[in-house]
């Protein structure tokens, strides 16, 4: 099992590494261009006084998929049968990114908004395996209802956080951390866990840049797709059916109950203010 | 408080969450999963109280 995790740890680490670089250096390149053209002005909830730039999320989103996808490319065994998932949710990430940056320069009807979200979401949901069924006792039809809800809900919450410093920094790193200490246990698949190095390495490129007081927000180009990617990887975690050390004799209800409470409070990071 | 200290706490609140987790991954036992909720649940109200209670000071 050492020996598993040190190999993924040498995909993994590199995965966060590169993502960290990638992301800091187009924060850098981008920041005199959003300064001049992305300016958000305070509001009640935000935690800063003067007019800040927005639009970092553009880095954070393309060093995430970039360096996601360029791993896939080096190592097409780490899909793992999900291709399909993955392009499902790089473009829905894309346009949740495209409905963002719209909205960033000039600001969506509320209708408009949301209805292409639910698309964006509706199509993630969709590439889930049709045999996926989270809770058994719930009906097929209801549970995917309440994925699209939840997925709508949390996508805005994220976005939501964007407005205090640091925030959205202090829930995605140890979450995105965690899944992928997990993946090196070998208890997520191989694909969730090299898209939450990604994530957690882009998302430390970001914090200098986001530190109170920020210089730089994600905006929404960037809080609706890395929220959509969180809550991707968070119902990868619940379904995943790989688990880390060999198991005591227990039944197998208690193991399958277990197994969702465990993973179902990691999904639930708390949000504050 | 300041936004700095808010986002600490909530950081640290996290990073609490995800180690408990691991543990009940790690345990793989019902009982330790639910013992590691009702911690998880603990903290959050905690934090929940730590924010109230500022905002009820002002």
């Amino acid at each position: 099992m050492i020996e598993q995790a040190i190999e993924r740890l040498w995909v993994l680490g590199p995965t966060a590494l590169v993502a960290l670089v990638l992301s800091f250096g187009l924060m850098l390149l981008l920041r005199p261009w959003l300064a001049r053209y992305a300016m958000v002005r305070p509001n009640a909830r935000s935690s800063h006084y003067q007019p800040t730039p927005q639009g970092g999320g553009i880095a954070v989103v393309v060093a995430t998929l970039v360096v996601a996808w360029g791993a896939v490319a080096l190592s097409p065994a780490l899909l793992h049968n999900q291709a399909g998932q993955f392009l499902a949710v790089t473009a829905a990430t894309a346009l949740l990114a495209v409905i963002g940056a719209i909205d960033d320069v000039r600001s969506l009807p509320a209708a408009a908004r949301l209805a292409l979200q639910c698309i964006a979401i509706g199509a993630v949901i969709t590439a889930l395996p049709n045999e996926l069924q989270i809770l058994p006792q719930v009906p097929w039809s209801i549970e995917r209802a309440g994925l699209l809800l939840a997925g709508v809900w949390f996508v805005n919450l994220v976005n939501f956080m964007d407005g205090i410093d640091w925030m959205t920094v202090a829930e995605f790193v140890p979450v995105t951390g965690a899944i992928v200490l997990l993946g090196l246990a070998g208890a997520v698949e191989p694909l969730p866990a090299l898209v939450a190095a990604a994530l957690v390495g882009a998302m430390i490129g970001f914090a200098p840049f986001n530190r109170p007081v920020a210089q730089l927000f994600l905006g929404d180009v960037g809080s609706l797709p890395i929220g959509l990617l969180l809550g991707w990887l968070l119902v990868q975690l619940i379904i995943s059916p790989t688990r880390p050390l060999p198991s005591p004799p227990a039944s197998c209800e208690a193991k399958r109950s277990g197994k969702l409470i465990a993973r179902i409070s990691i999904s639930a990071p708390p949000i504050a203010a | 408080m300041t936004v700095r200290e808010i986002v600490t706490r909530v950081f640290l609140t996290n990073l609490a969450l995800a180690a408990l987790a691991l543990v009940t991954v790690a345990a793989h036992n019902i009982v330790v999963s639910l013992a590691m909720l009702s911690t998880g649940a603990v903290i959050v109200l905690w934090l929940l109280a730590v924010f109230a209670g500022v905002k009820n000071r002002r």
